[in-house]
Order: structure tokens, then sequence, then C-alpha cells
């Protein structure tokens, strides 16, 4: 039950900031909401990782959603941390701070709920109501352009959660035809145990559907196209929120979904997310290679991550370890490059890769963050998304996926070289023209660098026992070995 | 039940050859009012509060309330009257009549023996595959939020061939969650530009949050 607190801790800070004497301080009272959601949070996981139902079954306290919430809390608090840091530097975001605080509060409090979901259908829900509160943050403070990347988001969005729920309603038809109305249940633990099996068409199709609908939530090929420009166009710490957490919500989702169908339907989806992962990354790794602008490079490889996670989730038992630290690693990763890249652009008012040089000197810290996130990104170690892309590719070896081994590698080959031909110039070359003066980088933006860039190492090199033991049972639960 | 159906499939077809808005968004409405007449049709008949719920999801916010929002909406945002749900080209309507002709063989495909059954089910695939292809095919918003509505309502016809209702606790989630839409729809008619609007400022002046 204080999970449940915890979760609505930020949405309750939401509601208070609507009352006019809490307005000039909203961001202070998120900041406390999420600092309370985050210690209470990690409260309980490093405790035994069992399995407790509460609020009438619909969500479930165990390694997976302990795993999600704390890491979303935790992101948030980073990103938190840097909108805070921005909003006490400019009076225009202050002004805006109410509204901000508004819909992050409930987003966050709606992605918690996803992860913490025992039931399908309350998980679908959630993701709807975090697709409705991120969309009007896209568009936070910013021009038209923004405000069409946020309809978009919101088209993709919802078209995508309509197919999800579509499939829903499949496998609701198939339960029903088995025994009637009372057949029907997506409570998860209960679709677990029950273990249908034989082939079902209706079934099927209905899980066709929910991965082909989730699909596009992440942004997957062929329903990419809202990906690039929402996160393009969002502030920074909004495109932090859209990648590292609301993409880990619906990998939540989409572990549950498979946990949940495994027995009778494993091979229908693995097809299925392999093929929408390899589409993604030649998507992406098209547009790397092309890329100009720097943010819509983290916004490409966004799209790769979400490729190889699928791919490793279609994989199943073989690379289930490798996919949860890679989820994990990289919701990190992408939070910690979109903030960088916000500081950037901050200072240089600009997005143009070939109008940046000389990072490394004139930001040393924010452009230190920049290439390690990058290092981090490319999979280079001691990183946990070193780890996590070695065993999700040892696991296609494993499986005897030779062909699509190989095309990952040959896809991630081109995207490191690409990504480090655009990025390592924008570090270390002399700078081209005048430079801003310098204002020195605040402490509050440097604070979720370290917090992330800690956590990366920490994932990489030396995971506590706690951490190391929920990651393992997640994987665990999505092999099926438990 | 049959007659429903067909009277499902009237609404459905009419809107895609009307050329009007008014008459999309109309269609919009009498869809899902016939989707709601269509939940009482089956054994058991729905509890009373489940009942009353469908009555306010399906036929207060989606038949009434989603079609005057966006009656109100188009008309504020001064669009044409003229609005072609498919274009009338050859190819589009080619889609179009595949699209049906795929939606039918699926219907029949799962439903075999029953031929009111296949019609059912092939006209909520029809619904969502035309759906889609709507989606796709418009720039302006209003075509976009016409196909995003025809998908749902393609999804409530698949749901009204069970028997089975939600539980009143997510019946009352869903029925939020589609108000939450139509609420952000409204909002983003008015604010968004027309699809060839060029960006007025310049990207360094966007905050940076």
């Amino acid at each position: 039950m204080i999970t449940l607190v915890a979760a609505l801790l930020p949405l309750l800070a939401a509601l208070a900031s609507l009352a006019r004497p809490l307005r000039g301080r909203a961001a202070d009272l998120l900041l406390v909401a999420v600092v309370l959601d985050v210690v209470l949070s990690l409260g309980g996981a490093p405790e035994s990782i069992g399995t407790a139902r509460f609020a009438g079954g619909f969500l479930v306290l165990d390694a997976t959603s302990r795993l999600f919430s704390c890491l979303m809390a935790i992101v948030f608090l980073g990103v938190l941390l840097f909108a805070r840091g921005r909003m006490q530097e400019s009076p225009d975001l202050a002004a805006l701070a109410p509204r901000y605080v508004r819909f992050a509060g409930a987003a966050l409090t709606a992605l918690q709920v996803a992860s913490l979901s025992n039931h399908l259908v309350v998980t679908w829900l959630a993701i709807e109501a975090s697709t409705l509160a991120v969309a009007p943050l896209i568009h936070h403070g910013r021009g038209p352009a923004a405000v069409r990347a946020a309809w978009r988001y919101l088209l993709f969005s919802t078209v995508g959660l309509t197919l999800t729920f579509l499939g829903l309603v499949c496998v609701a038809h198939a339960m029903e035809a088995q025994g009637g109305p009372e057949k029907v249940s997506f409570f998860c633990d209960e679709l677990m145990t029950r273990g249908e099996a034989g082939v079902d068409t209706w079934r099927r199709l209905g899980l066709l559907f929910i991965v082909f609908g989730y699909g596009a939530k992440l942004g997957l090929a062929p329903m990419h196209a809202w990906l690039p420009e929402a996160y393009d166009r969002a502030p920074p710490s909004i495109a932090a929120v859209l990648s590292a957490m609301q993409a880990s919500a619906v990998f939540c989702a989409l572990i549950r979904v498979l946990q949940a169908f495994r027995s009778s339907d494993q091979d229908l989806v693995s097809y299925e997310l392999v093929a929408m992962g390899l589409m993604t990354m030649a998507v992406s790794t098209l547009r790397i290679v092309t890329a100009t602008d720097y943010k819509r490079l983290i916004a490409f490889a966004a799209m790769t991550h979400n490729g190889i996670v699928a791919i490793g989730l279609g994989v199943g038992k073989g690379a289930a370890y490798g996919v949860v630290l890679y989820v994990a690693s990289n919701a990190l990763v992408k939070a910690l490059l979109f903030l960088a890249a916000g500081s950037i652009k901050a200072r240089y008012r600009t997005r143009s890769i070939s109008g940046l040089a000389g990072l490394a000197h004139d930001m040393p810290l924010t452009g230190a963050t920049f290439m390690l996130g990058t290092f981090a990104l490319l999979g280079f170690a001691p990183f946990g998304s070193f780890l996590g892309e070695v065993m999700i590719l040892s696991g296609l070896m494993r499986g005897g996926h030779y062909a699509v081994f190989f095309a990952v590698c040959v896809m991630l080959t081109i995207i490191l070289v690409s990504t480090g031909r655009a990025v390592f110039p924008m570090l270390w070359n002399p700078a081209k023209g005048p430079v801003p003066p310098a204002t020195g980088e605040p402490l509050a933006a440097l604070l979720p660098y370290v917090l992330f860039l800690g956590l990366l190492f920490s994932l990489g090199i030396f995971q506590p026992p706690a951490i190391s033991a929920l990651i393992r049972q997640v994987a665990a639960n999505l092999a099926g070995i438990s | 039940m049959n007659a429903l159906i067909v009277a499902f499939i009237i609404v459905l077809v009419l809107p895609l050859v009307g050329g009007s808005w008014r008459l999309a968004v109309t269609g919009l409405g009498a869809q899902t009012i016939i989707v709601f007449l269509m939940m009482f049709a089956h054994d058991p008949l729905p509890h009373a509060a489940t009942a009353a719920l469908l009555g306010l999801d399906l036929v207060v916010f989606r038949g009434l309330a989603a079609p005057l929002l966006l009656r109100r909406a188009i008309l504020r945002a001064g669009e044409p009257e003229a609005l072609e749900v498919v274009p009338a080209d050859l190819l589009q309507w080619l889609v179009c009549l595949l699209l049906i002709v795929l939606a039918a063989s699926f219907g029949q495909r799962l439903a075999p023996g029953d031929a009111w059954l296949a019609a059912h089910l092939g006209a909520a695939a029809a619904e969502v595959l035309i759906g889609m292809s709507v989606v796709a095919q418009h720039r302006s918003a209003i075509g976009q939020v016409i196909g995003m509505l025809m998908i749902e309502n393609g999804v409530l016809l698949f749901e009204a061939s069970t028997s089975f209702h939600w539980p009143v606790a997510l019946h009352l989630g869903l029925a939020a969650v589609f108000v939450g839409l139509l609420v952000a729809i409204r909002f983003y008619l008015q604010v968004l530009p027309a699809p060839d609007e060029r960006e007025p400022v310049s990207e360094g002046q966007e905050a940076v949050q």
C-alpha cells in the first residue's frame, strides 16, 4: 500500500499546486513529492522479492513493478532537478512552472501505476492517461512546430493504444468462447497460472494487435513517424520523460503480456517483435547516418534502443537478463543525453551538429557528460548498456538467430561510426567562431548528470546485491523460470 | 440485432460518400448509439449499473458530446463544409474497396457458420481498416480525428460481438480516458497551425526546460 501512496504523491502535489498560495512553489512541492516517492519506492525494493497484490488485486508489488517504479521515480527526480534549475534561471519558464508541474506530476503517477498494474486493462488505461498528460508538455512554452509534434504524438499514440485495446477485446472474445463471460479475466497472475493451451485464432489475433499497438507507442516501425519529431521538439526534460520513463512503462506492459501468454503464443509474438525491431533499427540507422541535428540524433538512437529491446524480447529466455539490464541502463542513458543536449542548446541556441565545436573546453562538465553518455549510448564498457547489449547478442547466437545477429551487428557498427563522426567533432574540434560568453554551469543542472552517470557505472561495474537480485528476478519472470 | 448491423453498415458507408464533415461527424455519433443498442441484444443483459455506464459512455459521451464538440471546434476553426473522408480519386477508392473486401473475408473466416456474425465482424474490421487509411491519408487534423474515431468505433463494434462487459470501475476509467481524449482533441483543433504554416519562431528562441 505504501507503494501506491508513493505513486500517488506526484499527482497529489500536482493537485495541490492548483491552490493559489502554492502556485509559486509548485516545482518545490513536486520535488518534495518525488523525493518522498523515490525514498518510499527504494525502501520497498531491497526487501524480499515476494509478490503482494493490493487495491483489489488490480495492482501488484513484485520484482517487475518494484524495478520499474523505482527506475521511473529516480529518472523523474533527475529530470525535475534539471527542469527546476532551468526555471530558476529563466523568469519565462518560472511563470510556466505550475502548468509543467500539473501535467508532469500526473504523468509520473500514471506511469508508476502502469508499472504496478496486475491487470492488462488497468495498464492500458494508465499508459493512455500518461499520454494525455505528456502531450501538452511537448509544446510547453514552444511554437507551432512543437504543437504539431505534440498532435502527431497524440494521434499515433491513440491509434496505437486503440489497436492494443482491440487486441484485448479479441483476447476477451477467445476467453469467452472457451468458457463464457465468467472466464474473461485480465489479471496477469491469473493468466500466467491459467496457461492457455492450443492454437486459438482470436487469442493470437489479439496478441498481434496488443504487441503492434504497444510497438506504436514505443515508436517501432512502421508506426515510428511521431518519435523523432516529438523527441526533437519537446523540451529536453520532456524528451527524457518520453524516452526513458514512458518507454520503460510500455516495456513493462509488454513484459507482463509476454509473461501471461508465453506458454501458448511465444512463437507468434517472437516473430512480430523481431520483425518490428529489425525494421526500426534499419530506419533509425539510415537516419543516424544522415543526421544533422544532435537532438534528432539522440532521438534516432532512442529508436534503435527500442528496436534492440524488441528483438531481445522476441528472442525470449536466452536474452531475458540482457533485455532487463538494457532497458534499465538505457532509460538512464537517454535521460542523461537529452538533459545534456538541453544544456548545450540553452548555451549555443542551435541544434545543428556542424554549428558546434569545442564543447569539451567551453562546457567541460556538460561536454564530459555528453561524451560519457555517447559512450554508454554506443554500448561501450563499463556501462550497463554494454553488458545488456552483449547479452542480447549472445542470446541471438544461442537461439540460432544468426541472420538477425548479423543484421544487428552490421547496423550497430554503422551507428557507432556515424555517431562518433557526428559527436566527437562537437566535443573536441576547435570552436569555429565567436562563442557566447560563459555563464557557468548551474549546480542544479549538474546533479542529474552525477545521479545518472553514477547509476550507469554501477549497473555496469558493481550492482548492489538488492538491485542485482531484482534484475535477476525480473529476467527470471520474463524467461518463465519462476 | 440483424437490423442493427444493417443500420451500422449504412451509417458507416454514408459518410464515406457524403463529402461533408457534418455527415461524417453525425455518422460517428450514430454508430456509437447503434453499438449501444447492440450491447442489449445478448444474453445475459448487462446489470443496471453497467447499462447506465454504457448509456453514459456510448450515448452521452461518444454519441452526443463528441460530435457536438467536434462540430463546434470545426466551426471555430473556420473549416470549409466539404470534407471527403475518402478522397475522390480512383486509387483511394480502390484501396477502400480492397479494405472492405479484406474485412468481409476476415469476418467470414472468423465466423464461417454464421452469416450475421460474419457481417458484424466484417463491418467492425472494415471500420478499423478504413479508419486507419483515413488517418494516414489526411493532412488536416479534422480528417485525422475522424479516422481516429472511426477506429474507436470499430473496436466498440468488435466489443459488441461478445456478451462480456467490463467491470464498473474499469468502464468508468475507459469513459474518463475517452473524455480526456475529447478535451485534448478539442484543444488541438483550436491551436494546431495549418499543415503548410511555417514555424515563425527561430529554433534559438525555444524554451529549454
